[in-house]
């Protein structure tokens, strides 16, 4: 039997959605604990919003089943559901003033007038709009209207905070600040958030844990660092943020180190998580930042010859397009402190083998002849 | 201080100005020629007598017609006709809305189609359609002729000359200038809204009264107009589909024009009609704007 | 059809104007129609004329012919004028090519417009109205004629119309078939010498019932006021006639102007008003409806009854009932008076005035006509009573503006 604290906030068990011929949700099953901040990544139509929709009781399932803290929800319509959204456009209720779209789910509930007027000002202040409360949401700013929709979840104090893409109309300053205030309110409220988005680098910022999704399914569940250090398929690899993908055959191995030759011809080694035997095909993942660039000759060992081909200053770092000998391109970037190259500059590069990642392998006998 | 209010607006060069005019003047001149003037022409015969012959005289100008308007014989046919648009109002608007609400959730690619279907009786005449009605509604006519055959009843109802046929053929002539309107208010409206609502545990009855319908008053209200002021000048309807009991203000006018001859009498009769139309819908847009879009 | 209605002048309803003016059909029979065939069968013939007559403007029963009479097909009415012509004294006036002619619905022969038009090579214009008012609003609305050439009052109207300009004198050198009238037409007290009108029909009002509703046999005007037929009675949309039946029930003249008389008169027809399904202009529709068993009636609507129910009954009141005749008139705006003038006797003609009658159930003033008439018709004491019940009957008279005594009071009867 299971300890108690083990029961899971949310639990899906192979849910699956189908709109007419499309999967949009192909057979999920994940755990979200008690008190996470838990991301839903991936790309548009990855069957991220879906997911969460069916969380909130806005889509059923075709298959499958959705637990709340071990109560089956999965047919119950959303107003029964301990769950609230805030929803990509806000959905603010336009007739109301932002007192009363706060107050909105309370009033539902029968909750006291006094106790409303309480509870509106506390989430006000939560979100500080304490003197908006008699503005029309067509009188505030994207900003505020954001906020505002936050407060007209959380004054119902939900089990689980439900939020689809709640920064994606607004400027990237303004979600730059609205992500660490998100973060500050679901430390202080404490409540479990489910959050979509497309945005890996927003995810990374506020989440404990992140599933990426891809054609209706979990293609990687895990910590963020985790994801981004260790993405266990190309597509992780490459949607967690800009990568260099290459391939190579296995030449020799030498304990866990595999020394490749790439297409093209260039050499590189690469560490091994899972065994791999010579004449395996790898694609290997190198982040920009893990990858070393020097003057020729100071390369040192392992190094591939290469020419900047493009360079860009980004402010605080530089980035680099190097071709190299063997003709693949890597993009590279480095801190601006260090030596700065122009285009036709010849360079040497290299990576350190823990920081290249096999996120592919082929088998001999899988190829095509 | 406030320098910025001060701002000069930029103004837009004298010429497009202008140019813009001119588009205007075509709309504004037929207005003015096919509907202002006849108003004034209206307005100047009401105040005129009719003389020994039936014809129209200004000798004596003057507010006597608009004083015998008031004679409490009128009382009845003016109550009617409120009573007939109000209810051909309610009714148009109840049965509008939820074909309105359908289309637009619910009609996906077809939703032009269904809305040409809303429209499909205009292309025919209003007369040929009212007499169609004439068909249906008479004692041996359609509807009764089922209802008997069926042994629902073995006496003939008197459908046609009654209230409830008049109030059916302006519910049936009117409904479609309800149902666009609503249409439009309904499909303009974010569907969101009524799953937040749902999400913030208000039933489906719930979030209908609290967000729905408060966020489509203004086409309830747009719809309300355009069926209360033709139906309250109708006079086709309760002409052929009426009958002896079911006189109309509409009606009392053409009397007043025809067996009287009376062209200054109908000219007030007509006037006054249409000035407490104006006024009676101006209250109620001020009592609706005050009451639903709250005190601002 | 009036044209009366409202403002919607859509395209479709004038263009079912003119279908119904082409098939010469009248109100009263599209409704005969629609209840026969059904309402879609019905008016797609209307719907076609929309798709392919609309851009033509010119009906079809008026493709003008040569103006030579053609034995052959001018038929019966060229034949009747030939023996009693007499040479002409004077060369008659070259007539108009277009005639435009304002009648009552259904109160014309089948073939009478296609006869003129073959004779004489005219292209007539037919529009209808199915109230008098209606007719008496438009002529007047320019003072002379609203822009037809000939048009039906009652003869009641006429010396109004003659004092006020509106009708043209008559060419009466064009219309030698006024010798075929009676001689009790000859000098009516309405137009002296028959100067501005030439006589039409003539008819009785009284009311008609349906037999398999009503068993007994009614005698007099207080059937209209009878409790057990409350809601299945109509009255005629017509002011003077409504007060007139009030009138004989009261033993008083129907053409009093007295305040008292008149008092009286509304106080006994707003007893009736809540008895009533209709005050109708569709007294023939609405009686073959079956919704209305008893109804006030003139004697020829009775005969058209009969096609639908042939059991249908009509009384002349016992306390009085009003006689009264339409006449023929030409306007004084008319812009075709000789053909107008040729139309007026052409339908003087013998054989033409019976055809009518024989349609219409109305009996003529054309003492000519008489042995042409269906004897069912003729012989019918209730069409053509004998002139001892006649001379019981009442004349509606003119009454200038004492009129409005009763256009008041009706008004406040109908509201």
């Amino acid at each position: 039997m299971m300890a108690p604290e083990a029961v899971p906030e949310i639990r899906l068990s192979g849910i699956s959605k189908r709109f007419g011929d499309v999967r949009a949700v192909d057979d999920i099953s994940l755990e979200i604990r008690s008190g996470e901040f838990f991301s839903l990544l991936g790309p548009s139509g990855c069957g991220k919003t879906t997911t969460l929709r069916m969380i909130g009781g806005f889509e059923l399932p075709t298959a499958g089943r959705i637990e709340l803290r071990g109560v089956d929800v999965t047919m119950a319509p959303p107003d029964k559901r301990p769950v609230n959204m805030v929803f990509q456009s806000y959905a603010l209720f336009p007739h109301l003033n932002v007192h009363d779209n706060i107050a909105f789910g309370l009033r539902r509930h029968k909750v006291s007038e006094v106790e409303v007027k309480m509870r509106v000002a506390e989430a006000l202040d939560l979100v500080h709009l304490g003197e908006y409360g008699r503005r029309k949401p067509n009188e505030l700013s994207g900003g505020q209207q954001q906020r505002v929709a936050l407060a007209r979840a959380l004054v119902n104090r939900p089990q689980v905070l439900l939020l689809d893409e709640p920064l994606g109309a607004l400027d990237l300053k303004l979600r730059k600040s609205l992500q660490i205030e998100l973060k500050r309110i679901q430390t202080e409220v404490g409540i479990t958030f489910v959050y979509v988005t497309h945005d890996q680098e927003e995810a990374l910022t506020m989440s404990d844990r992140i599933a990426v999704m891809h054609q209706g399914k979990v293609e990687q569940l895990g910590l963020p660092e985790e994801l981004y250090d260790r993405p266990s398929t190309r597509f992780v690899a490459d949607f967690m943020g800009s990568t260099n993908l290459l391939m190579g055959r296995v030449e020799s191995v030498d304990g866990s180190i595999a020394s490749l030759r790439l297409t093209g011809g260039d050499a590189s080694r690469v560490a091994l998580a899972d065994p791999a035997t010579t004449g395996d095909a790898l694609e290997i993942s190198i982040r920009p930042e893990s990858v070393s660039i020097a003057e020729p000759g100071a390369g040192g060992p392992g190094s591939i010859e290469g020419r900047i081909e493009q360079s860009a200053y980004l402010g605080s770092s530089v980035q680099y397009q190097v071709r190299t000998q063997g003709g693949a391109l890597l993009s590279i970037v480095t801190p601006k402190t260090g030596r700065r190259y122009v285009t036709g500059d010849d360079v040497e590069v290299g990576w350190s083998p823990h920081d290249a990642l096999v996120v592919g392998v082929r088998r001999p006998e899988q190829e095509k002849p | 201080m406030t320098t910025a209010a001060a701002a000069p607006t930029p103004r837009r060069p004298l010429r497009d100005r202008l140019s813009a005019l001119i588009y205007v003047v075509p709309g504004v001149g037929w207005l003015a020629l096919f509907f202002a003037v006849p108003l004034v022409i209206v307005l100047i015969v009401s105040f005129g007598t009719k003389d020994a012959t039936g014809h129209v005289s200004l000798a004596h100008p003057g507010l006597q017609n608009y004083l015998r308007a008031g004679r409490p014989e009128y009382v009845p046919a003016f109550l009617n006709s409120l009573r007939y648009a109000g209810i051909t109002t309610i009714l148009s608007i109840l049965i509008g809305y939820p074909i309105a609400y359908w289309i637009s959730r619910y009609g996906g690619r077809r939703k032009i189609l269904l809305l040409i279907l809303v429209m499909l009786p205009f292309w025919t005449s209003y007369l040929i359609r009212t007499y169609a009605w004439m068909i249906i509604l008479r004692d041996n006519g359609v509807l009764n002729g089922i209802l008997q055959s069926v042994g629902l009843i073995s006496d003939p109802i008197p459908f046609l000359n009654t209230d409830f046929s008049v109030i059916l053929g302006m519910t049936y002539g009117f409904l479609p200038f309800a149902i666009l309107p609503l249409y439009v208010s309904i499909d303009r409206m974010d569907d969101n809204l009524v799953q937040a609502a749902r999400d913030l545990y208000a039933s489906g009855r719930q979030a209908f009264l609290h967000v729905t319908l408060p966020i489509t008053m203004p086409g309830i209200v747009a719809a309300a107009l355009l069926t209360f002021i033709p139906a309250i000048g109708d006079y086709v309807t309760p002409d052929l589909l009426g009958g002896a009991q079911t006189t109309t203000i509409a009606k009392v006018v053409q009397v007043v024009f025809q067996s009287g001859r009376d062209w200054p009498y109908g000219s007030a009769l007509g006037f006054l009609l249409m000035v407490l139309t104006l006024v009676g819908t101006f209250a109620a847009l001020r009592t609706l704007r005050r009451e639903t879009l709250g005190g601002g | 059809m009036s044209t009366d209605h409202d403002g919607s002048s859509l395209d479709l309803e004038r263009i079912l104007v003119r279908y119904l003016a082409e098939n010469r059909l009248t109100r009263r029979q599209l409704l005969r129609r629609i209840s026969i065939v059904g309402a879609t069968a019905a008016v797609a013939p209307i719907i076609a004329a929309c798709a392919t007559g609309g851009a033509s403007a010119a009906p079809s029963i008026s493709t003008p012919v040569p103006a030579a009479p053609s034995s052959s097909d001018a038929g019966a009415a060229a034949e009747t004028a030939s023996p009693t012509a007499t040479p002409e004294p004077t060369p008659q006036p070259t007539p108009e090519g277009e005639l435009y002619v304002y009648n009552w619905t259904q109160y014309i022969g089948d073939t009478t417009v296609k006869d003129f038009q073959d004779k004489y090579g005219i292209k007539v214009t037919y529009d209808f109205f199915d109230t008098a008012d209606t007719q008496l609003t438009k002529i007047r609305s320019d003072g002379k004629g609203g822009g037809y050439d000939v048009t039906y009052p009652a003869s009641t109207d006429i010396p109004g119309l003659v004092r006020d300009g509106v009708v043209a004198a008559l060419d009466l050198s064009m219309i030698s078939n006024a010798k075929n009238l009676g001689t009790e037409w000859a000098n009516p007290g309405y137009d002296p010498n028959n100067a501005h009108s030439m006589p039409y029909m003539w008819w009785t009002t009284g009311f008609v019932w349906d037999p398999d509703k009503i068993k007994e046999d009614l005698t007099d005007w207080t059937a209209l006021w009878d409790e057990r037929y409350k809601g299945h009675m109509s009255m005629l949309d017509d002011v003077r006639e409504v007060f007139a039946a009030a009138a004989f029930r009261l033993g008083l003249s129907p053409n009093t102007t007295s305040d008292t008389d008149l008092d009286a008169m509304l106080q006994l027809l707003e007893q009736q008003k809540p008895l009533l399904r209709t005050y109708t202009a569709n007294d023939i529709a609405d009686f073959t409806g079956g919704q209305v068993w008893l109804t006030h009636a003139w004697s020829g609507d009775w005969g058209q009854m009969l096609s639908d129910k042939p059991k249908t009954k009509y009384v002349i009141p016992e306390s009085g009932a009003v006689r009264g005749s339409d006449t023929m008139v030409v306007l004084s705006g008319a812009q075709h008076p000789v053909a107008a003038n040729l139309w007026i006797d052409f339908n003087l003609d013998a054989k033409v005035s019976a055809a009518n009658t024989n349609v219409t159930y109305y009996m003529g003033p054309n003492a000519a006509a008489l042995p042409l008439i269906d004897p069912t018709i003729s012989g019918d004491p209730r069409i053509n009573p004998a002139s001892a019940t006649l001379d019981k009957l009442v004349e509606l008279l003119e009454l200038g503006p004492d009129l409005d005594k009763y256009t008041q009071r009706w008004n406040a009867l109908k509201a």
